[in-house]
């Protein structure tokens, strides 16, 4: 076995490793001067949290993502900035009608246009006291700096882990080579007879410069952003629980279903995280409070989709094997996802609040199109690709598609019509630099 | 009866990213060029590099003409979607001369041994289908609650005995 070597100290933290902390602030920053914004980057650079393993958990990390017009306005030249691929230069709200970004998630009606900002600065911390002091430290500190605070968002992770719909999230992220020891199952299923148990995935699908899982390098963009780099998805997408909660119950009365059931027919799984697959009539918390089983299935065995529709939610935006060659297709459409939910939970039982809430969507991946793009408008955004014709994601929701959701079964029946429950509110296509990139950045610009 | 059509042809060095910026910049759907040829069931152009140590233009089709009708369709029907494309390519002669240009496709013609889609039935029936199939995909969700005398009344009301 060929032993990978990743200079964990030039990639920067929460790519690789999620830092699992319980608040974070998302602070867009625009630049002005970019001398005086320079020599603020090369203030902050010792503080940039890496990937390297800690002694003890900091009580704050900070890191740094740049839009391609914020390495443009940092002085990274016309030669390099080609070498970044079409979707990055674009930006995220040029690319709406890929992503099905249109209607109410149209740019047009986005809070603020993100990807006009220069560079985004993320902080994890424990205490909310200490965000405020953290937000409050850098307004102060680069003022006089040549940058301006474009805007902040903060998340905050619910309680259990969940999202607003009152899911347990982010079980399902992939294993990587020479990197996780997380449990086995949460790689990929072998793609070969001769392969055992599940196979973690090439670091190369998600940092520039190393082997992916077609076992050489992929396209990445010029030095000094052609190793340990990484793209950034940062998304905000509004969650209507009120809507989400009256949708389920009414499909339901009109089956004569438990909601809970229709919930999780869209889902993929039960609220408290059991796969469908491994338990399609109740949820079981034996399987749910167990790391080692709760994401060890596979959707092969369930080929016609009567325990877990073969368009539910999380079965679309990882098929594991259920697209054959074992896992050689969705391993090259996987995500490392480091979001978090925003705005105050709905109580139960309580109608629209009239608050704001929802998930700030991250997800870290080397191609944009091949991982990101592909896994949104191929897979959540059309049925094609599962032999469902033009249904599209029963969660997400939307006006595209057919308008239904098949629940495949004995008989089987449709969740009909589909509401729209996540909005995109903002978006921004960002890289996130290794760390000797980000030095010469502060430094020279990169040109 | 349905035609597959391929046409490989090399691309100028260095003109690739030009190429994609041509092609990206073309509407698509009811507006692209390609809908102009009567009976095209699918067709799209790719820039592939790294084939035979360069980049080639490849232009792919799935028609009801066969090859000669759907190259002269393409050099007459498309407005000016050959010159744009195919000038970055070493030896084309120029729509304005359909015989030459057509000449020109043919000798870079190679034989499809796969293709993307494939019909055995022409452009109008597969269209009459896929309107069926939305009609019946439409159909069904507003139809499933219904009891089984009424579901076999709506069904012989949407479609017919």
């Amino acid at each position: 076995m060929t032993r990978i070597t990743i200079d964990l100290a030039d990639v920067q933290g929460n790519v690789l490793r999620p830092f699992a902390y319980p608040l974070a602030a998302y602070a867009f920053l625009s630049v002005g001067d970019v001398d005086a914004a320079r020599a603020w980057l090369r203030s902050l650079l010792p503080s940039v949290t890496t990937a390297q393993p800690w002694a003890e958990k900091p009580e704050v990390t900070r890191t740094l993502a740049f839009t391609c017009a914020g390495l443009r306005a940092l002085g990274v030249g016309p030669d390099v900035l080609r070498s970044f691929p079409a979707a990055f230069v674009e930006g995220m709200a040029a690319r709406a009608d890929v992503l099905g970004d249109t209607g109410p998630s149209a740019p047009t009606h986005w809070d603020r246009p993100d990807g006009e900002a220069h560079l985004l600065l993320t902080v994890h911390t424990r205490s909310f006291e200490r965000l405020g002091e953290e937000v409050d430290a850098l307004r102060a500190a680069v003022a006089g700096h040549g940058l301006e605070v474009h805007h902040v968002e903060s998340a905050h992770r619910l309680l259990e882990g969940r999202e607003h719909f009152g899911f347990v999230d982010g079980m399902g992220q992939p294993a990587i080579a020479g990197v996780t020891t997380a449990p086995p199952s949460q790689g990929s299923p072998p793609s070969h007879w001769w392969q055992r148990g599940w196979q973690p995935l090439a670091v190369g699908e998600f940092l520039h410069g190393h082997a992916d899982n077609d076992g050489v390098p992929g396209p990445a963009p010029a030095a000094p952003f052609d190793r340990n780099g990484t793209f950034m998805v940062y998304r905000k997408l509004a969650q209507d629980v009120a809507g989400f909660r009256a949708h389920v119950v009414d499909q339901a009365g009109r089956r004569g279903l438990d909601p809970e059931l229709v919930a999780a027919k869209l889902v993929g799984r039960w609220r408290d995280g059991t796969p469908l697959v491994l338990s399609p009539d109740q949820p079981d918390p034996r399987i749910a409070g167990d790391p080692a089983r709760v994401n060890d299935f596979r959707y092969a065995d369930d080929e016609d989709g009567y325990r877990c529709p073969i368009g539910a939610h999380v079965r679309r935006t990882n098929p594991r094997d259920a697209l054959g060659f074992g896992a050689a297709i969705t391993g090259r459409h996987r995500m490392l996802r480091r979001g978090m939910p925003y705005g105050p939970p709905l109580p139960e039982g309580v109608g629209d609040d009239g608050h704001e809430r929802g998930l700030i969507f991250v997800a870290f991946v080397a191609d944009l199109v091949r991982q990101f793009e592909f896994v949104q408008a191929s897979w959540c955004n059309d049925g094609n690709a599962f032999g469902l014709g033009a249904d599209c994601d029963g969660v997400l929701g939307g006006d595209a598609g057919s308008g239904k959701m098949t629940v495949q079964g004995d008989p089987p029946w449709f969740v009909s019509p589909l509401g729209r429950f996540v909005t995109t509110t903002a978006g921004a296509y960002l890289y996130t630099p290794g760390m000797r990139a980000l030095r010469t950045l502060a430094e020279e610009g990169a040109s | 009866m349905a035609f597959q059509v391929a046409v490989h042809a090399p691309v100028f060095p260095g003109c690739a990213h030009e190429l994609r910026t041509v092609i990206a910049g073309l509407p698509t759907g009811a507006a692209s060029p390609f809908a102009a040829i009567a009976g095209t069931h699918y067709a799209r152009l790719v820039v592939a590099e790294g084939v035979r140590g360069g980049t080639v233009l490849v232009c792919s089709a799935v028609t009801d003409a066969p090859e000669e009708e759907f190259l002269v369709g393409l050099l007459t029907r498309t407005a000016d979607l050959p010159d744009r494309v195919w000038s970055l390519c070493p030896g084309w002669p120029g729509q304005v001369d359909v015989p030459r240009a057509a000449a020109w496709l043919k000798q870079h013609v190679v034989r499809p041994t796969l293709a993307f889609c494939t019909h055995d039935a022409p452009l109008d029936r597969v269209q009459e289908a896929l309107a069926l199939r939305a009609r019946l995909i439409a159909f069904a969700p507003r139809a499933q609650d219904l009891a089984p005398a009424d579901l076999q009344a709506a069904f012989l009301q949407e479609f017919g005995p």
